[in-house]
């Protein structure tokens, strides 16, 4: 038996309160002064055991009552059959799991039996990927999603007498966006690692003859990067740890106790510098101000220099138009709309007479599909709306921009998560399939806590999904338990 | 000070009343109502009235010297001095204390010594008051000059504690004239030694008549507490605890029986016998007290 909302057994815990009714109730004895006891001595004892008794049993039914509140509440459910034997269930699967397959340092053998099992006995396995490509298809998809809005997505397309069984890396940093509601449960299984979580985050030549060096480095409960620096033609700092390789004139770095084919890292030469465009309409000047100080600070960071250059030039890497409505650009370019922003109507309202308390708009990452084939929402803000959307072309690629940078309007320009924003439309590739994760890898443990609301939150379970429930019977001796306990507390005295 | 009008008054409302006096005159009043009772004239010392001479009136009686003033022929009429002590005995110990409904064992018994000793100085009678409480017996002789207003003074005062004494100490207090004498005993009869009885007994012994008012409260009486609870003997400070309701039908039982007990112990005695309830109206309980008082065979 499962429980759509374990959480409710820690109503368990309000067994104190008829405990404590009792033992009060027990010690509130009415004191009565009489003339004279002759006529009641010989019968204290006797009636002190009826108390006793009679209070004991009401005691014993008012907690088994409470119990059995507890229990309805948390909503128990027989596991369906064919879930224990792997059949009326989909299979999802993190696609940074299957590389470690071959993994000999992944070893939880645990992890594959069970990957194993559920694989061949499910109705259908798929990627926990945009779109859940299907794994039986042959269909392989490599870019990387966090997990909430991929399993937002399965518990929408999977029947509704499918469970779900998600395989997955250990790692806290996908688990982004706002934690989801589903209507059926989730059984998790996580492949912990073993080699150690320390990785070399991105590596870069500045140019002026340095290499720049970003080590990642996560425990249990936080990620930490350093940066060590030092001239080309000179070796890695000791306390770093880098070992330099050199392979047919490639200069790579590497971790001494990662693997050798897969943490080994290129240094690229000082890459050209991104050739950028931009045209403002009117009003918004001081967005592009915003937009252009933003995207300097993160082109320092990719160690490229932006050069902004003619709109009508020839071969932009990004091409930026602010305006309310302005209309793409031809090309393999990128096109930054705010005409149809969310945010438009209350421009007029909130921001008209003065400045002063902009609100912070808090950006979550989904990169899951918006309906269509090509349009893909790789940002929304805390309410779900679309804040920054990539629409894929043959050979082109349009981001819109549903927002503004100005700090009248939010405080995105203070927001933290700008500078991932403006990754994304720099490094589009890099930052959109599987970028994310290198660009800043977070890899935290997860907890059983923090994958509990996967669970947790099927308590929004519709009733009529589901075929067979003992919560009806629950109820019905909660409903028993309160008859008996009426009864007996008018019986006694 | 306004007394209610209500035909029974309610005994608690009539404890909030500060003159006990007045409150025995109301009392009294109320059980008088209706009955036409007229104070006896005759022989004695405390003029009453004059009246004309008729034939066959003891010449001796004649005021000759209203004679003298009117030329008529007068006869002087006083009130008849009875010659008859009526003792109160009120039962003071801690038992009475018990209170129910605002109104407690003792006050009930004060004033139904109050009215009754009303009554008996409205017939000329002389009183004489007891109150026995902490082992111990207060001897209250009133005397010739006002003696209602001393006694009902006295109850004001009377607060239950202790216990009722052995018949040793009370002796020297009730047996102190071989004169017949109408004894009125106001007890809870709660007797522990054995005292209450051999106190009415001897009086009986001696001559005296006896009258018994047992008042009980009405809690006491029907037991009607609920719950657990701790009951406390007032005398003793013995404490018993259970289950009201478990125990009401062995209480009752056993109250009952007790009851019974001294309705034929007093009846063997000759001695009038009322049960009054602490919620009875108190012109109820003169009432039939004084009714069953004289239903006792001679």
């Amino acid at each position: 038996m499962s429980f759509v909302s374990p959480l409710w057994w820690w109503a368990m815990a309000g067994l104190a309160l008829p405990l404590a009714i009792h033992l009060l109730s027990r010690g509130r004895r009415q004191r009565v002064a009489i003339g004279s006891v002759r006529h009641l001595q010989g019968k204290e004892t006797r009636a002190l055991r009826r108390l006793r008794l009679t209070g004991f049993l009401q005691l014993l039914l008012r907690a088994l009552l409470l119990a059995a509140v507890a229990g309805a509440l948390a909503g128990p459910r027989w596991e369906k059959t064919e879930s224990r034997s792997g059949s009326g269930s989909w299979v999802l699967i993190d696609p940074e799991v299957l590389p470690m397959a071959d993994d000999s340092s992944a070893a939880d053998d645990d992890f594959w039996r069970h990957l194993e099992a559920a694989r061949v006995e499910a109705d259908s396995v798929r990627l926990l990927a945009p779109g859940l490509p299907d794994l039986k298809n042959g269909q392989v998809w490599e870019g990387h999603a966090d997990a909430w809005s991929l399993l937002r997505e399965a518990d929408e397309r999977a029947p509704s007498s499918s469970s779900l069984k998600v395989f997955t890396l250990d790692r806290t940093g996908w688990l982004r966006g706002r934690r989801p509601s589903l209507a059926r449960e989730v059984d998790w299984w996580v492949l912990r690692e073993s080699k150690p979580n320390r990785w070399i985050q991105r590596a870069v030549s500045t140019g002026d003859g340095f290499h720049v060096v970003a080590v990642g480095e996560s425990d249990g409960s936080a990620t930490r990067f350093r940066t060590y620096s030092w001239p080309e033609d000179g070796s890695p700092p000791d306390g770093s740890g880098l070992r330099r390789d050199t392979d047919e004139n490639i200069v790579g770095l590497r971790l001494p106790d990662s693997h050798p084919e897969d943490d080994w890292v290129e240094i690229p030469d000082k890459s050209a510098a991104l050739k950028l465009a931009m045209s403002v309409g009117p009003d918004r000047e001081l967005d592009a101000w915003y937009l252009r100080r933003g995207l300097e600070t993160v082109g320092g960071y990719l160690g490229r220099e932006l050069e902004w250059s003619d709109p009508d030039g020839a071969s932009l890497d990004l091409e930026i138009r602010l305006g309310t409505n302005p209309s793409a650009g031809s090309g393999a370019s990128v096109v930054l709309v705010d005409g149809d922003s969310v945010y438009e109507n209350c421009e007029r309202r909130a921001y008209a007479a003065s400045i002063p308390s902009h609100s912070w708009v808090r950006l979550e990452r989904c990169s899951t599909d918006w309906g269509t084939d090509e349009e893909v929402g790789l940002w929304s803000d805390y309410w779900g709306r679309p804040f920054l959307s990539r629409r894929t072309g043959e050979s082109s690629a349009t981001h819109g921009l549903h927002g503004r940078f100005d700090l009248r309007w939010s405080g995105l320009v203070t927001s933290p998560a700008l500078p991932r924003l403006l990754l994304d439309l720099l490094v589009p590739d890099d930052a959109t399939q599987g970028g994310a994760d290198s660009a800043f890898s977070d890899r935290r443990f997860t907890t059983g806590m923090e994958r509990l609301p996967a669970k947790a939150t099927t308590s929004a379970v519709p009733l009529s999904r589901q075929s067979e429930t003992p919560e009806s019977i629950a109820w019905i001796l909660v409903a028993l338990l309160v008859v008996l306990e009426r009864w007996l507390s008018g019986k006694s005295p | 000070m306004a007394v209610p009008s209500s035909r029974f008054l309610d005994p608690a409302a009539l404890a909030a009343l500060d003159d006990l006096e007045l409150l025995a005159r109301t009392v009294v009043q109320g059980y008088l109502s209706g009955q036409h009772l007229l104070p006896q004239a005759g022989f004695g010392t405390e003029f009453s009235q004059y009246r004309s001479y008729n034939p066959g009136d003891d010449l001796r009686r004649i005021d000759w010297k209203a004679f003298a003033r009117s030329d008529r022929f007068y006869i002087r009429e006083a009130e008849v001095e009875r010659d008859v002590t009526v003792r109160f005995i009120l039962d003071a110990s801690g038992s009475m204390s018990h209170q129910d409904a605002n109104l407690s064992k003792i006050d009930y018994g004060r004033m139904l010594v109050a009215g009754l000793a009303y009554l008996a100085h409205r017939q000329g009678d002389r009183l004489r008051l007891h109150i026995v409480s902490n082992g111990e017996c207060e001897d209250l002789r009133p005397g010739m000059k006002r003696p209602l207003a001393r006694v009902l003074h006295r109850l004001e005062s009377v607060e239950a504690s202790g216990e009722w004494p052995s018949f040793d100490r009370l002796q020297g207090h009730l047996i102190t004239s071989r004169a017949r004498e109408l004894v009125v005993v106001v007890s809870d009869l709660y007797d522990r030694q054995g005292a209450i009885e051999a106190t009415i007994k001897n009086l009986r012994a001696l001559g005296h008549e006896v009258l018994v008012l047992q008042v009980m409260s009405r809690a006491e009486l029907h037991f009607d507490w609920q719950g657990d609870v701790e009951f406390e003997d007032l005398e003793t400070g013995q404490r018993v605890s259970g289950n009201a309701d478990a125990l009401r039908q062995t209480y009752l039982e056993s109250l009952q029986a007790e009851i019974e007990a001294w309705r034929h112990r007093l009846l063997e005695l000759r001695v009038p016998y009322a049960l009054v309830s602490t919620e009875t109206p108190f012109e109820v309980s003169l009432r039939e007290f004084l009714f069953h008082r004289s239903d006792l065979p001679p």
